[in-house]
């Protein structure tokens, strides 16, 4: 049998008549067009500033003290949200180029062998016409879906997928299903393997540290190199125990803001994609597969949560996956739902720490810091309400449109 | 492709197979490939080790969970000891393998039984003392390789019976997997 067939003209998956109707919209794409048209032509100039900044096209004023001008890395910070918008667009644009890509690093093959037929056959129950590809070699990795095309995306299938369909063919069953539902939510186009979005988001880590722990601790050791130099000469007011009250208290202060800035930045794709994968997952536990999805997420080797902060931070947390997969499919399909939203609360949350942090670090009285933030409040509030007026209607319409959405990405 | 480069002898196909059928039935489908790319070394065999903190899909914990490599691991990296207990024709004594595979499980359950199953397997047997020692020792070997690759102790137990078993059962198989792997490159 040949598995490389390509994709018939698809009618809606077979095994979801019946089922909970899907109504959680691609988040993803959401935010990237919700961006491109409300956030990025109020924010282009601040980007452009932050650019030359950058650049050193401008000569900011903040850079003019000795050891400062390493800040200016810090300035790739607040250019985050572009770079996401950008990474974006390129995965899109790029899928055709990905699929290519991807095939190769993952050395996917078609393959005639008894057991991946087996596989095919079912993908192909649950997606007709699916391409299905696979490297049996690959032990570490079960399946995963990937575009080649715009509309077109295969089922790549591993060592791990075989594995686990001798011992538990259910629960395999669920991953598959998992990896197709991302197909046809038009997932597969902006996340998923060699996605530069994803690759940026999983990269925050190293941003975090590149662009803010090292710039912000280089120019704190010089600013307090000068400091000591300065105690105890004549005509100045230092004494060295206001390193404990002045320098290292800003140091923490600066250090935390930025990481807050950091957080902010990337907390509405992470919500959008954490949406995605649990929509995949209420796809995967429907029609009574719960503890089928359950088991599948039930990894003997839990590589910790180190590992999930610095790799895995674009897929919500297996604890969590399996407690949703084990309360059943509403609660899956209202997280899936609601967890984007919640995303503008926690991103809130991220701003006022580092407002609070920059007051702080400016020794702003609390009072003044708590009526600061009050005002920060209301003026996000201000900003995002037409956001949350686009969500709200594409929530409520999405039932509607997702017959649509679906053809247009599987036909 | 991986599974077309490798020429995979059909002898160590087979013993692949029958291997893992007794040591890891979940990877007996795997077998064959993985043995092929075992044999072959360099990326191909790297690429059954590979372990990436940021695998692709939702289920992946980045690590490997197949055990079949590392049993070919611990094989290969016994094979001197093998090659040796082959060569000394032991492997032929009736009840011997049974006999070591007793004697292991009653370890198990307390050494004062095994040292008196021991005593009595010398004394009945004193001829096959030191076949016993020389398979005793690939036990050994076996289960310290299978330790290196982080399986833990009772299930490396159980799987270096089961890998002797598999490999005495088949010794045409075994000699081969372990003549090809000999002169193979990047041996792990």
């Amino acid at each position: 049998m040949s598995s490389s067939t390509r994709s018939a003209p698809a009618p809606a998956v077979n095994d979801s008549r019946g089922a909970p109707r899907l109504a959680v919209p691609p988040w993803t794409l959401f935010w990237l067009a919700s961006s491109l048209v409300i956030t990025v032509p109020g924010q282009l100039p601040t980007w452009k500033e932050s650019l030359y900044d950058l650049l050193g096209i401008t000569a900011a004023s903040s850079y003019a003290a000795s050891g400062t001008g390493v800040l200016r890395l810090g300035e790739v910070v607040d250019l985050v949200p572009p770079l996401l918008l950008i990474a974006a667009i390129a995965a899109i644009i790029g899928a055709p180029l990905r699929g290519r890509f991807v095939a190769r690093s993952y050395r996917l093959a078609p393959t005639a062998k008894p057991v991946i037929a087996e596989i095919t056959d079912f993908a192909r129950s649950v997606a007709p016409g699916m391409e299905v590809r696979a490297n049996v070699l690959r032990l570490d990795v079960s399946a995963f879906i990937y575009p080649h095309g715009f509309r077109r995306a295969s089922l790549a299938v591993c060592g791990r997928l075989v594995q686990m369909w001798r011992r538990d063919r259910e629960a395999a069953e669920a991953v598959i299903r998992h990896e197709l539902s991302h197909r046809d939510r038009g997932d597969a186009l902006l996340l998923g393997t060699v996605s530069p979005l994803e690759g940026l988001l999983r990269r925050w880590m190293w941003i975090l540290i590149a662009f803010i722990v090292i710039p912000i601790s280089v120019s704190w050791v010089a600013e307090t190199t000068d400091f000591f130099r300065q105690v105890g000469m004549p005509g100045t007011t230092h004494k060295a125990s206001q390193f404990l009250t002045l320098l290292l208290p800003g140091l923490l202060w600066a250090l935390l803001a930025s990481t807050a800035q950091l957080m902010a930045m990337i907390t509405m794709p992470i919500a959008a994609s954490w949406s995605a994968e649990i929509a995949a997952d209420h796809h995967a536990a429907a029609h009574g597969r719960s503890a089928a999805l359950a088991r599948a997420l039930q990894a003997p080797r839990s590589s910790g949560f180190r590992h999930w902060m610095s790799g895995r931070i674009t897929h919500p947390p297996t604890a969590l996956r399996r407690a949703l997969a084990q309360a059943g499919t509403v609660p899956q399909v209202l997280a899936a739902l609601v967890i984007y939203p919640v995303g503008w609360l926690v991103q809130l949350l991220w701003l006022l720490i580092m407002a609070a942090s920059a007051y702080a670090g400016e020794h702003e009285k609390i009072p003044t810091i708590i009526s600061a933030e009050r005002a920060n409040i209301a003026t996000y509030a201000h900003s995002n309400w037409s956001l949350w007026t686009a969500a709200l209607v594409v929530a409520l319409v999405w039932p509607a449109l997702t017959p649509a959405w679906r053809f247009i990405l599987t036909r | 492709m991986t599974q077309q480069v490798v020429g995979m002898d059909d002898v160590i196909e087979a013993w692949a197979t029958r291997l893992a059928e007794a040591v890891a039935p979940d990877e007996a489908d795997l077998a064959p490939d993985i043995a092929a790319a075992y044999v072959a070394g360099g990326r191909e065999r790297a690429e059954l080790f590979r372990a990436s903190a940021a695998t692709p899909g939702g289920f992946d914990p980045g690590a490997v969970l197949a055990v079949f490599p590392f049993v070919l691991s611990a094989i290969a990296a016994s094979g001197a000891l093998i090659q040796a207990f082959l060569a000394s024709g032991a492997a032929d004594i009736p009840g011997m393998v049974k006999d070591v595979v007793d004697l292991r499980d009653r370890y198990r359950r307390g050494p004062e039984r095994a040292a008196a199953k021991s005593t009595t397997l010398a004394e009945t047997v004193p001829e096959n003392q030191h076949a016993y020692q020389a398979l005793n020792r690939i036990f050994i070997a076996i289960e310290e390789e299978l330790g290196k690759a982080g399986i833990d102790a009772q299930h490396r137990q159980l799987l270096s019976y089961r890998i002797v078993r598999g490999l005495l059962d088949d010794l045409g198989g075994t000699r081969e997997f372990l003549d090809a792997v000999g002169a193979s490159p990047g041996r792990k």
